[in-house]
């Protein structure tokens, strides 16, 4: 514990250090964000701000001083290399990342000063279902730009397994991965069409999952009111894609291998 | 001799609110929507569940109690905060007793809103000793109600981000609370927001749990496909049986247009004479002098109309009563036309969010009480059940794994991950991943480290409540609820770096031990990942 401390202390100090070594814990992350980044670091108020000053007025006079502010502001991001999938519903899955300052360093040591801020980030999906990242269904980019931490991924159908990864194109043409997600599979959106032997369906089945839909046992409409209601929520989707500004690059196509770890 | 039943109606009822307790301050006004529901909700409630009990009915019913909620309620402070509310809300009824006196048609609501204060306050003082939760654990004892848990701070679990620890925690600290309150290990487990996803159930087999529920279509969409649709549990790989929400019995009572609580006869809930009244005469009973509900209110729904009429009770509890009469005639239909397509008895499952009744529905209570005399004394084609009596009655059911599911809007994931809430998960992601570190750093603390890491658990878990995003969603309160997250994602993160930088400053724990401090016997290692087999 005390090795970690120390460990903590001296980053705080010395941002080369931090930059030359990678294998800093995730301890000193926050304090490794204030030093590079003021308004982006996980702090809660620094004694100079009046709020803060304000408060500890306020509890020195209660002569006990609890450094708890009326309120603690979070970071836009942490200074970490991470991307998350999160699985919205059946069409729609959720992303968000950052890349840490470190690799943003070393993609320009690696691959030229310009090499980041030049350099085309995609976020790329892949449909593992039933597979893996080496072995994808499909996949699909999507451009990201420099400002986008998150992205809502229309996925093309329900049921599905999928992976993300964020990669950079260096002006030079290369392409490094720089985060690699956890799989998320997408809900279902309809009656499964596995059937169990020992639980063959009966007869009524038709009724029975009209009737579970919520449409009642005697209605002639079932049928069409809940085609249409799926129609329309996928409609909506839609056009929800359109105003999140759906990317251009983004298409489901075959796997292309022309993968380099960054 | 009575016949066998066609089927089985299972009812229950899911109690929640989130952990709302400023010891330093009753200034928030979201402090009230326990006060409120403990007055409207939960007493009414049990009072016909006793009332059934005393007249001798043999009804089952199921009963959630969420970990803040049981928490909340047996907390000294929050029950004397109680008990001055109601001082107060009394000091208010008889002035409208004698405000009101010359007034034929409102005179009457205000001596039943004094009275049902009076009864509220006795019940709570001497009934339950300030503890409801005695009076759930009376009718658990009894045989009538069975009450079972949900997750610890009423986490949204398919939105952990992976991190089984976060889901593990939140599944076992359910179960902890709930064997401090009422003893045994629950059978039952109530997701939050009737969250599921393929995985969870392995979770809540490791702690014992037999079964749980979700939406109809994440047992519809069950894979294989349930040969019962949702009038059957299915068993998830792991044994837990999932228990689908009956659509049709749902819409009957939650429609907000063909639902009962929107009846022209019901009590208006958003009438109140917090609004009505003049404002000097009502400041004092305000919170904070602000206009809102105090609760009495004379008016009924009338009609869509802004121009309500006055309450009539006796008309009120009539029309709870013929609705009571639908609902059971509704089900008796319903289970005779599954049980003439099904091979065996089908099971109908009518969950509704506990606050409901009473609450938003003034006479949901009644309705209740109605429903379930009439279902035990005036029919014969459906049988009242807990889930686990179907299950001993049929302990053989399809193996088939649900869908991802809640019973939010749309379905799935998107009340608690759309563009108003998204934020968050960023920070609970990555504070769960610290939490798990820690608890691989430091395994077996004793003295303040582990007190700290006990904390830095508390404010994980009261950060990952999913009562923030839904708010958020909901777009009112939604300050409080952003700096609810806020405050517990940074708690934890000054918590964790004091920790890990050996500095931990015994005045601030101790501050947040007292400000934040529910879960007094949690054990931090549960964030262990090698507990996990």
């Amino acid at each position: 514990m005390e090795d970690s401390a120390g460990k903590a202390g001296r980053a705080q100090q010395n941002r080369i250090e931090i930059e030359d070594n990678p294998s800093l814990s995730r301890a000193s992350d926050s304090q490794f964000s204030l030093c590079f980044h003021a308004s982006e670091g996980l702090h809660r108020e620094t004694a100079s701000s009046p709020l803060l000053a304000e408060f500890k007025d306020r509890t020195e006079l209660m002569s006990t001083s609890p450094p708890d502010p009326p309120e603690y502001r979070l970071p836009q991001r942490y200074n970490e290399t991470i991307l998350t999938l999160m699985a919205r519903d059946p069409y729609w899955v959720y992303a968000y990342w950052s890349i840490s300052e470190h690799d943003r360093h070393r993609i320009c040591t690696d691959h030229g000063q310009e090499a980041w801020r030049m350099g085309v980030k995609l976020l790329r999906v892949y449909d593992v279902t039933g597979s893996d990242l080496d072995h994808p269904h499909s996949r699909m980019d999507i451009g990201i730009g420099d400002e986008a931490t998150s992205w809502y991924i229309n996925v093309p159908a329900p049921d599905r397994t999928y992976c993300a990864e964020i990669v950079i194109i260096t002006p030079s043409g290369r392409e490094l991965v720089l985060a690699r997600s956890n799989p998320v599979s997408t809900p279902r959106d309809g009656v499964s069409d596995v059937i169990d032997e020992e639980w063959m369906t009966l007869a009524g089945f038709d009724k029975l999952y009209w009737m579970s839909a919520g449409f009642g046992p005697s209605s002639p409409e079932f049928q069409m009111r809940f085609e249409s209601r799926l129609a329309r929520r996928r409609l909506l989707m839609g056009s929800e894609a359109l105003a999140m500004g759906f990317s251009p690059l983004g298409q489901w196509g075959g796997p292309s291998r022309q993968r380099t770890r960054g | 001799m009575r016949q066998a039943p066609r089927g089985f109606l299972a009812i229950v009822l899911h109690a929640h609110l989130p952990y709302i307790r400023h010891p330093d301050t009753d200034a928030f006004l979201e402090s009230n929507w326990l006060n409120e529901a403990i007055t409207e909700t939960y007493i009414p409630l049990l009072d016909v569940f006793n009332g059934l009990l005393d007249d001798g009915v043999q009804y089952r019913i199921t009963v959630s109690l969420s970990p803040p909620l049981m928490a909340m309620l047996s907390d000294p402070l929050l029950q004397q905060r109680y008990i001055d509310y109601i001082n107060r809300l009394i000091e208010l009824a008889e002035k409208e007793v004698n405000r009101t006196a010359s007034d034929r048609l409102v005179h009457p609501l205000a001596l039943m809103y004094r009275d049902r204060l009076y009864h509220a306050r006795e019940v709570f003082e001497n009934r339950y000793n300030r503890n409801l939760l005695n009076g759930f654990k009376c009718l658990q004892d009894a045989g009538a109600v069975e009450l079972i848990t949900s997750a610890a701070t009423h986490g949204f679990l398919p939105l952990m981000g992976g991190i089984t620890q976060s889901v593990e925690a939140q599944v076992a600290i359910g179960v902890s609370s709930f064997k401090k309150h009422f003893g045994p290990n629950p059978q039952g487990f109530w997701l939050p927001e009737c969250g599921f996803y393929p995985g969870v159930d392995s979770i809540l087999a490791r702690y014992g749990i037999r079964y749980t529920f979700t939406d109809t279509h994440g047992v519809l969409y069950a894979s294989p496909r349930p040969k019962y649709g949702v009038y059957a549990p299915v068993y998830c790989r792991s044994g837990v049986a999932v228990f689908g929400r009956d659509p049709e019995s749902s819409k009957q009572v939650w429609s907000a247009d063909e639902g009962y609580p929107g009846d022209f006869d019901y009590r208006d809930f958003y009438r109140d004479i917090g609004y009505d009244l003049d404002y000097d005469y009502i400041k004092p009973y305000l919170h904070q002098g602000i206009r809102g509900h105090t609760g009495i209110k004379y008016h009924r729904v009338t009609g869509k109309t802004g121009d309500k009429e006055i309450y009539n009770r006796q008309a009120a509890l009539h029309k709870a009563m013929i609705h009571a009469g639908n609902f059971m005639f509704n089900r008796e239909r319903q289970i005779e036309f599954l049980a003439s397509i099904l091979d065996r008895q089908p099971i109908v499952v009518a969950p509704y969010d506990a606050e409901l009744f009473g609450h938003w529905w003034f006479e949901g209570p009644e309705w209740l009480d109605n429903l379930i005399r009439k279902s035990v004394y005036e029919q014969n084609v459906y049988k009242l059940v807990t889930p686990l009596d179907y299950l001993k009655e049929y302990p053989h059911n399809q193996i088939s794994t649900p869908t991802m599911s809640s019973w939010g809007y749309k379905g799935y994931c998107e009340v608690w991950l759309n563009e108003t809430n998204d934020w968050i998960y960023r920070h609970l992601h990555h504070a769960s991943r610290q939490m798990v570190e820690l608890a691989e750093r430091y395994p077996k603390a004793d003295g303040i480290l582990r007190r700290a890491l006990n904390q830095a658990a508390r404010e994980l878990l009261l950060a990952q409540s999913s009562d923030w995003a839904f708010i958020m969603k909901a777009g009112t309160m939604v300050e409080y609820a952003v700096k609810r997250t806020q405050n517990h994602v940074g708690r934890f993160a000054e918590l964790f770096n004091q920790i890990t930088q050996n500095r931990i400053d015994p005045e601030y724990l101790a501050h947040l031990e007292w400000k934040d401090s529910i879960f007094p016997e949690i054990d931090y290692s549960l964030y262990a990942s090698n507990l996990l087999s």
